[in-house]
């Protein structure tokens, strides 16, 4: 099924940054985000979310448009995890990920043994099966992240936003994440969309790519949103031109972004 | 009952609680015997007619006053806490007792009313009438930072008020006014316990059935949301909530500062959780321990002078709060 | 409180005050070899007035450390010349013209010896309550100086004061006040412990005003009708037991066992209950130990302020377990109205006249015909 589908949107928070804005994402998919600082990934990650309304245009998550969908019902289709260090050291690994049970939950957040085994398989996906006494606020940067992706996971929602959740983290720990986020995609069929500024993860984990692009404010008013298979925008010349800056350059059959410091191109800069 | 550490950490509150409640019984500035109290508490007594009305009249309801105004400050500064993510929230800080001292100040001092039930009534309207601004604010205002800095900012206003009014007063009023401010968990007469008590335990009651949406708090407002947390509406319920149970206690004991600060930091400390499920109840306790406990040593040992509850709050309670900010490192729910 | 605590705070406090010294505040309160003839003064331990050659010297001692001396001040007549040799003190003119009173209860004092004219500016004129104190105040005559936490120092400049008569406090000072170059004269009537030490501080006052004769006479008089109450009192058979005063928030404030409230109601003929608690101020104890001790008293005394007259109802409504008193049941409650009851204006100078009120409840039969004045019977 179509995870999220969208037609027409215009997103921003006055004016529109991006219109006619046409995206899918299926289940089972990996989609990486990229853009430049200020590109808007934030502004659409907070739009496919709910927590931003758009400007023009429509939504469809899981078939639903989104006017019919209530905001807490929302929480069972799709679950979140921010950049942000949240303030919570003293909720241990089990009660954060039995949180995201919440949704499923009665009154009193009180889990069926069923809501456990959940917490513990999602607990077990993400490899912090040994952790749960452990408090928020002894654990490592990558540790913490992963907890919050085991919440998210025990949220059981077949959709899963990430807002670059590779901030913080060290090389190693990145790669482990979005490894775990591709097997995700591919074994439990989620639907995945991850922003991240760590091209190299990108181009080996993701299905998709969404570039985004604010544009230079020139005759085009909004952005451009350019969808695709990392194998494809690399050979159709999309990567380079998106990437390409002075001397750094996206290099089609390496795969990745190389430094080019040869005189010609240095000078080549100058003159731009 | 097992005795494995959670339950424990349930059961020694409890057992403390019946221990303090039962010497507030026993302890007091005159000295009964307590095979007198205890016969008194079963009905056998056969001696002195106001040593029974003592221990019946005054220590009683004044223990009772204490349980449920401790509990209901500490549950309302543990939900600020948690609502606000700052650990040093507190139900003063909202400016909702200092409605309700102004709301007493006018009564007294300007209006010249003393009646008990006038007292009462005022300081209800001053702390609602702020509860009421807060609430209307936190529907305009998104941000929980700046919500506190607007209930800081009414708390000072309803401040200079009763600095002026107690600037132009005579100094009978101004007494009067002052004696009020510290505190007194012995102006609860039996006949007003019920009402007390039936306010602030559905206050309490509210408190409990918020154990959701302040677990889905801690990680934020965004998380909540995505959680399926109305955020709104668990604001408003919760401001209402902590509102309800600091007006009421304003309004019938005073002022009594600190312990809404301190007991959720006590309860933390000794659960070593900030699970609600667990926070509360044990909030619950430790706060009329605490208030039990303060109650207590406001009768000096061997004199017949009593000092003022105000007086005493403070110095069983700031040592927590310095403790806690000295060792934040090594605390948890501070990271 | 471990001893040591106490001690070095003890030791703390004595520098502190030490380090603020005053004019005259280092001598010790002993007379010196200059001294023509003293005056005796009887009862108020507050003060010595000395006649010296050339002037006449009022020593005031401090209230709070009787050892010592507060001021000195040396009081020389205008009309005479300086004497030459005046010692170490604050510098009086006499008759004082224009003086500036911080207190209401010291202005009637000395409206009462006649001396209204002579003032010129009392702070809080709304409590002020003689006739004629208040048609001075309508004629611009006695201008208001604000509150006497902080009066208005610019107005006492521009009404041209030459004197100061105000209520010391332990540690106070008086503020941009002390720096107008009028004397302040410090008026420590209210921390005499007896009724009549405090009335005798009236013939300080009238000295100030240059009416010495009247100040003494006024005082001979109170003496007189004080002892002869007292007396009489002490001629009844009986001493009924008398309980003060309410529960104030969450404690009971009454007089100590030494004050001088304590000390009117025994030279009335009554046993107070709590004569035997330490203090010459008010002490505060709780609910149960008045319970416990005064349940069973033949009398009540209380004061309050409000604009109706307080009934047993009103007590009953304030906390209903006053009704458990003994005096309530009995209806041998009696109350003051400090807003209607012109008590403060009178205790200074005219004790004997409660007194004999309370020597009227205590003893109806000892003085059959007076009527109530200041306390009267609840509703």
């Amino acid at each position: 099924m179509t995870a999220i589908e969208t037609r027409n949107l215009a997103i921003g928070y006055d004016r529109p940054l991006y219109s006619g804005v046409n995206l899918t994402l299926q289940q089972g998919e990996l989609v990486c985000l990229l853009g430049l600082n200020g590109a808007g990934k934030s502004t659409l990650l907070s739009t496919l979310c709910g927590f931003l309304h758009p400007i023009d245009g429509s939504m469809k998550i899981m078939g639903r448009p989104t006017e019919k969908i209530h905001p807490e019902e929302l929480s069972k289709e799709m679950g979140i995890v921010l950049t942000e260090k949240v303030n919570a050291g003293g909720v241990t690994v089990r009660e954060l990920v039995s949180m995201g049970r919440y949704p499923h939950t009665g009154f009193f957040g009180r889990l069926t043994d069923r809501d456990r085994e959940i917490v513990d398989r999602a607990l077990e996906s993400v490899g912090l099966s040994g952790f749960e006494a452990r408090h928020l606020g002894e654990l490592s940067d990558g540790e913490r992240q992963k907890s919050f992706i085991a919440k998210a996971l025990a949220q059981e929602c077949p959709i899963i936003i990430l807002d670059e959740p590779t901030a913080f983290l060290d090389i190693t720990s990145r790669m482990e994440l979005m490894v775990m986020l591709r097997q995700l995609a591919d074994r439990e069929n989620k639907a995945i969309i991850v922003s991240t500024h760590d091209l190299d993860s990108a181009l080996q984990s993701a299905h998709t790519l969404w570039l985004m692009d604010k544009g230079d404010g020139g005759p085009e008013r909004y952005g451009t949103i350019k969808c695709g298979t990392p194998a494809g925008l690399a050979d159709d010349g999309t990567m380079e031109a998106f990437f390409s800056r002075g001397p750094l350059r996206f290099d089609p059959s390496a795969g990745r972004l190389i430094i080019d410091t040869s005189p010609d191109n240095i000078s080549d800069s100058l003159r731009r | 009952m097992r005795f494995n550490k959670s339950n424990l950490r349930i059961l020694i509150p409890c057992v403390a609680l019946a221990a303090l409640f039962l010497a507030s019984l026993i302890y007091g500035a005159v000295r009964i015997p307590v095979g007198d109290v205890l016969s008194i508490l079963t009905g056998t007594f056969e001696g002195k007619a106001t040593w029974q009305s003592i221990v019946l009249q005054s220590r009683l309801p004044q223990a009772i006053t204490a349980v449920v105004a401790g509990a209901g400050l500490a549950v309302s500064g543990l939900m600020l806490q948690t609502l606000f993510r700052n650990p040093l929230a507190g139900p003063s800080i909202l400016g909702i007792s200092d409605g309700a001292n102004l709301g007493v100040a006018i009564a007294m001092i300007y209006l010249s009313v003393s009646s008990y039930l006038s007292i009462i009534a005022s300081a209800f309207i001053g702390a609602g009438c702020v509860l009421l601004l807060i609430i209307r604010f936190s529907a305009k205002v998104k941000s929980n930072v700046m919500l506190l800095i607007i209930g800081i900012m009414i708390g000072y206003l309803a401040s200079s008020v009763i600095s002026i009014l107690n600037y132009r007063a005579s100094a009978d009023k101004v007494h009067q006014y002052v004696m009020w401010g510290m505190g007194d968990f012995s102006g609860v007469s039996l006949d007003k316990l019920p009402c007390f008590a039936a306010v602030a335990g559905s206050g309490l009651l509210m408190a409990v059935l918020l154990i959701k949406p302040l677990n889905a708090l801690l990680l934020g407002e965004t998380y909540a949301a995505n959680l399926g947390i109305n955020i709104r509406r668990a604001r408003i319920l919760i401001l209402f909530c902590t509102g309800i149970l600091a007006a009421t206690v304003t309004a019938f004991c005073g002022p009594v500062s600190f312990i809404g600060l301190a007991v959720p930091h006590i309860a933390r400390l000794t659960t070593g959780t900030s699970n609600h499920n667990r926070l509360v109840p044990v909030t619950i306790l430790t706060g009329a321990c605490i208030a039990l406990l303060c109650n207590l040593l406001t009768i000096l040992p061997g004199s017949n002078q009593v000092l003022p509850l105000g007086a005493i709050t403070p110095i069983i309670c700031a040592p927590v709060i310095i403790y806690v900010i000295v060792n934040r490192r090594n605390i948890h729910y501070f990271n | 409180m471990p001893k040591s605590f106490l001690a070095s705070c003890i030791v703390c406090i004595a520098l502190l005050y030490g380090c603020s010294g005053r004019g005259g505040g280092r001598q010790s309160f002993d007379r010196d070899g200059t001294v023509a003839s003293s005056q005796t003064i009887n009862y108020a331990s507050g003060f010595i007035i000395e006649e010296c050659d050339g002037y006449t010297r009022a020593i005031l001692r401090d209230p709070w450390d009787t050892a010592r001396v507060r001021r000195t001040y040396l009081i020389v007549d205008r009309s005479e010349s300086l004497p030459g040799n005046l010692p170490e003190g604050i510098l009086i003119r006499t008759p004082i013209r224009k003086a500036v009173v911080y207190t209401t209860t010291v202005a009637s004092l000395i409206e009462e010896a006649g001396c209204i004219e002579n003032i010129c500016g009392i702070c809080e004129t709304e409590y002020v309550t003689s006739k004629e104190a208040r048609g001075r105040i309508g004629q611009g005559l006695i201008a208001d100086i604000g509150p006497s936490t902080s009066p208005n120092v610019e107005k006492i400049v521009e009404i041209e004061a030459d004197a100061i008569i105000a209520s010391p406090f332990e540690n106070s000072s008086y503020g941009s006040a002390e720096k107008l170059g009028i004397p302040i004269i410090e008026a420590a009537d209210y921390m005499e412990e007896t009724p009549l030490g405090r009335a005798e501080w009236i013939r300080f006052y009238t000295l100030l005003f240059g009416k010495k004769e009247v100040g003494d006479s006024l005082f001979s008089l109170t003496e007189a009708r004080y002892k002869a109450l007292k007396d009489l009192a002490r001629s009844a058979g009986t001493r009924p037991t008398v309980m003060l005063e309410r529960k104030y928030g969450g404690q009971w404030v009454l007089p100590a066992g030494q004050s001088y409230v304590a000390t009117m109601h025994s030279d009335a003929g009554a046993d107070y209950i709590f004569k035997d608690e330490e203090g010459r101020g008010v002490t505060s104890l709780s609910f149960e130990t008045v319970l416990d001790q005064a349940v069973d008293a033949d009398f009540w005394m209380l004061k309050y302020n409000a604009p109706a007259p307080m009934t047993y109802g009103d007590i009953e409504a304030e906390n209903p377990r006053y009704k458990a008193f003994g005096p309530f049941a009995r209806h041998a409650v009696y109350a003051c109205n400090t807003a209607t009851s012109t008590y403060y204006d009178d205790i200074t100078l005219h004790p004997d006249a409660i007194l004999a009120d309370f020597i009227h409840i205590y003893h109806p039969d000892l003085l059959p015909d007076h009527k109530l004045k200041y306390y009267f019977p609840l509703k």
